[in-house]
């Protein structure tokens, strides 16, 4: 009965993101002064160009390509943390962005703080976030730890905590960045059936992974990125079979 | 159900993370209801372009942050709890700070200085408890972006939310210095009046200058290290440009002209006027501060929102 195909869930248009490669490091007013005369020192580095990218509901879109093609990248621009040099993207809908686990921790906080802190970082107002807490921890399986400082964490507790925060929600649109080897064998197959499980229900998913295994397991659709553009996007099977024989030869 | 609204009607130019009861709302939406999906499913639709004006970009920045206000608030609290986690005395450590100053000074230009006041100790408090809100925001907030550079380069955050929630937290202490400030007048000859509730409009003054002034240092620093240093020094200077140990009257009216240019000059001169002289401030004081005040205001938060999407290629 859903129509998964009429309003895209994430629109990528005319994208250009750009970084800056300074050949000094850090800039100093001296530096400044210096640039006014001899031109800047820095290059312009062209990560994303002009690309177009559209993800409907209940699609799975697995992105491939070379280390430093971009992948990345396009996820932070879809998430909102690199701001488009050109172009526009349009997100309808909650955003789970699951990039780097734990990246809004702060040490000097305990587990349960980075809880609350971490809802509020969501946008989440307190009750809400007080309902989640018992479940995240759960999930998250730490015990008492969770009223200790986050620098007390061993890194396998920290990523288990960054796993069950940003995944105790229901968002509408998933972004994954090679986050599925999490913790020990039993907590990465939990943590592999919460997100099947996001699969299951009608979401935009979009997964970067070198794993091309994961990837034809679970997605439809793959894109594949070189040097910033989109060099083929269709069917996951086919596309990845051009890629590996691009990789081959 | 609610379903007949256009998505248009619903739109909003919000991007980031989103609040998660609008999927909780959906979920129930849904469950009642599974007929079409057609329209957007959920109340938000996070529109990002590259900057398009400085008026979208001021009236974007400060959406964002009114829809973030938990995170100030909670920013707060753990920025309060943080800075005394740990150390047994606490909130008196605030205090310590412009009360030992006060007392050096005291004693030092009460002895060498020219300066003919009754109860100077309490002349100098008031002046310097100001100072010292000013001053402490500043040099805290003048980093609050480069230190939170994991952050900002991990997660989608409005970048306003640190310097002021910094900021907001020193307004904390201030009432603390105001507290203790009047426990002091009380028992001496200042004693007490009613001028003294004015110190709210004057307070209020007073944030809206130190605001303005550290989203346009903490904006500044983020494109140029130097600031870091540069403000240290700029702070010494202008604690003695400020009419904090002097009545601006020492040097004569050209001076004195000259000194109220200085931004944080008249909030001091105000907050002397109700705490100390209880006296009602002249409307021309009134008027210069707060004019004064929105100017810096509006040019920092200008400068900052201009600059802000450049923050996390350069932090």
């Amino acid at each position: 009965m859903r129509k998964s195909s009429s309003t895209p869930a994430v629109e990528v248009k005319d994208l250009s993101i750009h970084y800056r490669r300074y050949l000094s490091k850090h800039t100093s007013l001296k530096d400044a002064a210096l640039n006014l005369f001899r031109g800047t020192q820095f290059q312009t580095f062209e990560v994303l160009k002009q690309l177009n990218l559209t993800i409907g509901r209940g699609e799975i879109l697995g992105i491939i390509g070379r280390n430093g093609a971009g992948k990345s990248t396009l996820l932070k621009a879809i998430a909102g943390i690199l701001p488009p040099a050109e172009g526009s993207i349009i997100a309808r809908g909650t955003l789970a962005p699951l990039l780097e686990l734990g990246g809004g921790f702060r040490a000097e906080l305990t587990g349960r703080e980075n809880i609350f802190f971490n809802g509020a970082i969501m946008g989440l107002k307190r009750p809400q976030i007080e309902a989640r807490v018992e479940s995240i921890v759960d999930f998250a399986e730490l015990g008492d730890f969770i009223d200790s400082p986050l620098s007390t964490y061993s890194s396998g507790m920290r990523a288990r905590l960054g796993f069950a925060v940003a995944t105790d929600i229901d968002p509408d649109i998933l972004l994954i960045d090679e986050v599925f080897a999490v913790g020990d064998e039993k907590f990465r197959r939990k943590a592999q059936e919460r997100i099947e499980s996001f699969f299951k229900a009608d979401k935009a998913v979009v997964i970067v992974s070198h794993s091309m295994e994961l990837l034809r397991q679970y997605c439809s659709r793959a894109a594949w990125l070189e040097q910033g553009v989109i060099k083929a996007d269709g069917d996951a099977h086919e596309i990845i079979a051009q890629y590996l024989d691009a990789q081959a030869s | 159900m609610g379903l007949a609204a256009t998505p248009k009607a619903r739109r909003s130019l919000c991007k980031g993370v989103d609040v998660a009861i609008s999927s909780w709302i959906n979920k129930k939406r849904d469950e009642g209801n599974d007929m079409t999906h057609d329209n957007v499913p959920t109340s938000r639709v996070h529109q990002i372009r590259a900057s398009s004006g400085w008026l979208s970009d001021l009236s974007h920045a400060l959406l964002e942050f009114f829809r973030y206000r938990e995170l100030v608030n909670y920013l707060i609290s753990t920025e309060l709890r943080i800075r005394y986690r740990g150390s047994v005395l606490g909130f008196l450590w605030t205090l310590m700070n412009p009360l030992l100053q006060a007392l050096v000074m005291w004693i030092v230009f009460s002895r060498f200085g020219k300066i003919e006041e009754k109860n100077y100790a309490l002349f100098l408090l008031s002046g310097i408890m100001t100072w010292t809100f000013f001053s402490q925001s500043i040099s805290q907030s003048l980093t609050s972006i480069i230190k939170n550079r994991q952050l900002i380069q991990k997660i989608y955050i409005p970048k306003l939310v640190f310097p002021i929630a910094t900021v907001t937290s020193n307004l904390v202490n201030l009432f603390f210095f105001l507290v203790a400030f009047l426990g002091i007048a009380i028992i001496t000859p200042v004693g007490w009046s009613t001028t003294i509730f004015l110190i709210v409009p004057v307070a209020a003054i007073l944030y809206l200058m130190t605001v303005g002034s550290a989203l346009l240092l903490a904006s500044l620093n983020v494109f140029f290290r130097d600031f870091t240093h540069l403000t240290e020094i700029l702070l010494r200077v202008l604690f003695y440009l400020t009419p904090i140990i002097y009545p601006p009257s020492l040097f004569g009216p050209e001076i004195e002209q000259l000194l109220k240019l200085n931004p944080i000059a008249s909030p001091v001169l105000l907050a002397r006027d109700v705490l100390y002289y209880h006296q009602v401030p002249t409307p021309e004081l009134w008027l210069q501060s707060l004019g004064l005040s929105l100017v810096v205001f509006l040019g920092g938060l200008t400068v900052f929102t201009r600059t802000q999407e450049k923050f996390v290629y350069y932090a």
